[in-house]
């Protein structure tokens, strides 16, 4: 039993670093946000189920509330009620894939949320792409998945200067995860009960499979099949009962891939295989649920291998004052943002000889009033040319460096970089006596 | 010379668990399915040890087959109980099997959380795994949980029997097409207008419900949202078909049965 305790202990508290469940937070907000975002757009024909907006305008003839909703007396919302809380809850999930008003913003996914998967459910029929979702959406809502690899983890940085803060491990990153894990498991698990309870061995030995194979080819699903290959599998012998058995192992064995690390290379992505096979086969699709399947992935792991490979070769170098508060706060949310372990930091108030003896073309004073970049060559670059250069190398950077390279943009940002830079004289940055610094 | 395995390794107690669940389970299949049916026809007949003969005693109004049938629903019950019990324990048993770093173990058992969050991440789990689990052992659905029950039951028939809405696009001579295609009537799809309809059939308001598919589908026509005809009536039929393996008679149901056609067919029309 004591064994049991401590294997309990380590699958759900483990002491582990926040990266994980911070890249989590991003991977589900970020593709949930696209995918509710997008797919209404670039998939009409089925998409439109991922726009709550219509349900305003449905007769309330045909208005079922499923349990929660009724026991909380939720009502249908007007078009214009639902339009809000639509857009609402897509910012929220926006917001909370940055990892902006963190708390906040996992709450309103998840309260939001509910209600507008809520609202289908009770109009006629329950789909279950959205279970996984909303216990997920829920978990996260509990969870400290905003303390690293989000906005308010930076802000925080940026708070704290320079100064790297001590590394936090705990085992409040762990929990979260593993429990959306067991919500996927349990998911397929129970689908696989359901199967064997309702219908035993006969659910494979039959031709239940090859029936409903052909059903789905008379228009009865919310999406029609992307293929027509199920009707040539259900004229199958062997075939459709192949699938069948497949199907059911692969839900009822889904829970093995919780403690068994060599079962997840298979059964997760076998998982994934076998609804993307019923949307090619038989139409209903679990998009939502596949994606959810990301979540499996070690992403801390995957980022650290991708950093590793970025330490080695060229660096940046960027000197910058060190007796700048406003400095040192930019410095630090530059080193959050340097994941490939690009960029070197270098302060020119402290570690001047050093810095003198690398770069002898540098002249301290030019690196007090505007932060140097030096690239991989030993080109200079000031100011705002030396953010430009440093958004080749900062992954985030590489989102607006396009639009930094736009007619008119540098003539704005190097005045908006000379006013903040001569703010710095004001209040409590102002620039250091040179004559107090180490030599 | 390597040292004998400590008589409480870790292993041996998985093993022997194991072992004695595998074997209490074995033992009821065959109770349950074998020895139990036939202890029941025993006494049903009173050939049985007298205890159990006065188990029995409406042979006179009930059929074997209903005693048999009570006892087989009841082993099925107990089967699904124990299976699922005998499932989670030896999940339970195999959790280390598979993760590496036991060595590691010692030191990470300690909770790195504090209490109240602790509290807390239990309470959230006894909600989310109990409702969870009471549907699944229930057999019910209760939104947001489920027990999953899409497509687990046995379709053998080689029939096929659905509601479905058609388009009147011309009374003399009538012309209707099967309104089939999801855009037609979104948000509602071919999956959730049956049951939806149902639901109003229930309510005895099903000419509510189809005037306000018509309504819908005039609407998203003419923002055209689909390319389907101008219609002047909307018909509920439930269709039956005889599955054919290529589909091929999609649009030829064997049989059309008419619930409700909006606006109304006057008398005189078509």
């Amino acid at each position: 039993m004591i064994s049991l305790r401590k294997h309990w202990n380590r699958f759900w508290f483990e002491a582990v670093s926040p990266d994980n469940l911070g890249l989590c937070r991003i991977v589900l907000y970020g593709t949930m946000f696209l995918y509710y975002v997008l797919t209404p757009w670039l998939f009409p024909s089925w998409g439109y189920h991922e726009d709550f907006v219509p349900w305003g305008s449905v007769s309330r003839v045909f208005w079922s509330p499923v349990w929660l909703m009724s026991v909380l007396h939720l009502p249908p919302a007007s078009t214009q009620m639902i339009q809000a809380m639509q857009i609402v809850w897509r910012a929220a999930l926006a917001f909370s894939c940055i990892g902006l008003f963190t708390r906040i913003s996992t709450v309103a996914s998840f309260v939001l949320g509910f209600y507008l998967f809520g609202l289908p459910a009770s109009f006629g029929r329950i789909h279950h792409q959205e279970h996984v979702l909303i216990f997920s959406f829920l978990i996260m809502a509990f969870s400290r998945c905003g303390d690293a690899w989000s906005v308010d983890a930076l802000i925080r940085k940026a708070r704290a200067g320079t100064i790297p803060p001590p590394p936090v491990i705990s085992g409040e990153y762990t929990w979260p995860v593993r429990m959306i894990w067991v919500v996927i498991a349990l998911t397929y698990f129970a689908a696989g009960v359901s199967k064997v309870r309702h219908s035993g061995f006969e659910w494979v030995a039959s031709g239940n499979m090859s029936y409903f194979l052909m059903s789905q080819y008379y228009h009865v699903s919310d999406a029609d099949p992307l293929t027509s290959l199920g009707l040539v599998l259900a004229r199958g012998s062997v075939l459709p009962h192949l699938l069948a058995a497949s199907g059911v192992v692969l839900e009822l064995a889904l829970p093995i891939a919780l403690f068994s690390r060599r079962s997840r290379w298979f059964l997760v992505p076998g998982a994934a295989s076998m609804q993307f096979g019923i949307a090619m086969l038989m139409g209903p699709n679990f998009y939502q649920m596949i994606i959810c399947q990301l979540l499996w992935v070690p992403w801390d792991r995957v980022v650290a291998r991708i950093t590793h490979l970025g330490e080695h070769g060229y660096r940046y170098a960027v000197v910058y004052d060190g007796a700048c508060g406003l400095c040192r706060q930019t410095i630090g949310v530059l080193r959050s943002l340097d994941l490939a372990g690009k960029v070197e930091f270098l302060d020119a108030v402290n570690e001047w000889p050093g810095i003198e003896k690398r770069f002898p073309d540098l002249d301290r004073n030019q690196c007090l009033t505007n932060m140097q970049v030096l690239n991989p060559q030993g080109k200079k670059y000031g100011g705002f040319y030396g953010y430009r250069a440093l958004a080749q190398v900062l992954p985030l950077g590489w989102l607006v460096l396009p639009v930094l390279y736009l007619p008119g943009i540098p003539w704005i940002g190097s005045r908006v970089y000379r006013f903040v830079a001569s703010r710095r004289h004001q209040g409590a940055c102002p620039l250091p006596n040179f004559s107090q610094i180490p030599k | 010379m390597t040292s004998p395995m400590p008589k409480d390794h870790p292993s041996h107690a998985r093993l022997f668990w194991t072992a004695a669940l595998v074997t209490v389970a074995v033992m009821w299949v065959v109770f349950a399915y074998s020895v139990a049916p036939e202890m029941i026809a025993k006494a049903y007949r009173g050939e049985s040890l007298s205890i159990f003969n006065r188990l029995i005693a409406g042979q006179a109004n009930h059929p074997l087959t209903e005693y048999l049938a009570d006892w087989s629903r009841l082993a099925n019950k107990v089967s699904f109980g124990l299976g699922v019990l005998v499932a989670g324990v030896l999940l339970a048993l195999g959790l280390g099997s598979g993760e590496p770093g036991s060595a590691a173990l010692e030191s990470s058992s300690a909770i790195a959380i504090s209490r109240p969050r602790l509290l807390l991440v239990y309470g959230l789990g006894a909600i989310i795994f109990g409702g969870a689990l009471a549907d699944l052992v229930r057999d019910t659905e209760h939104w947001p949980f489920s027990q999953y029950p899409m497509f687990s039951e046995i379709q053998q028939s080689k029939t096929y029997s659905m509601l479905r809405l058609y388009g009147v696009v011309e009374r003399s001579p009538l012309i209707e097409v099967p309104l089939d295609s999801n855009l037609y009537l979104q948000p509602f799809d071919n999956s959730r207008l049956p049951p939806a309809l149902q639901h109003a059939l229930r309510e005895n308001r099903l000419d509510e419900g189809v005037t306000d598919c018509l309504t819908r589908y005039e609407t998203l026509r003419r923002a055209k949202r689909h390319d389907g005809p101008p219609l002047v009536a909307m018909r509920l039929y439930r269709l039956t078909w005889t599955l054919d393996p290529s589909a091929s008679n999609v649009d030829r149901p064997d049989r059309k049965e008419l619930l409700t056609e909006v606006p109304p067919r006057r008398e005189g029309g078509d």
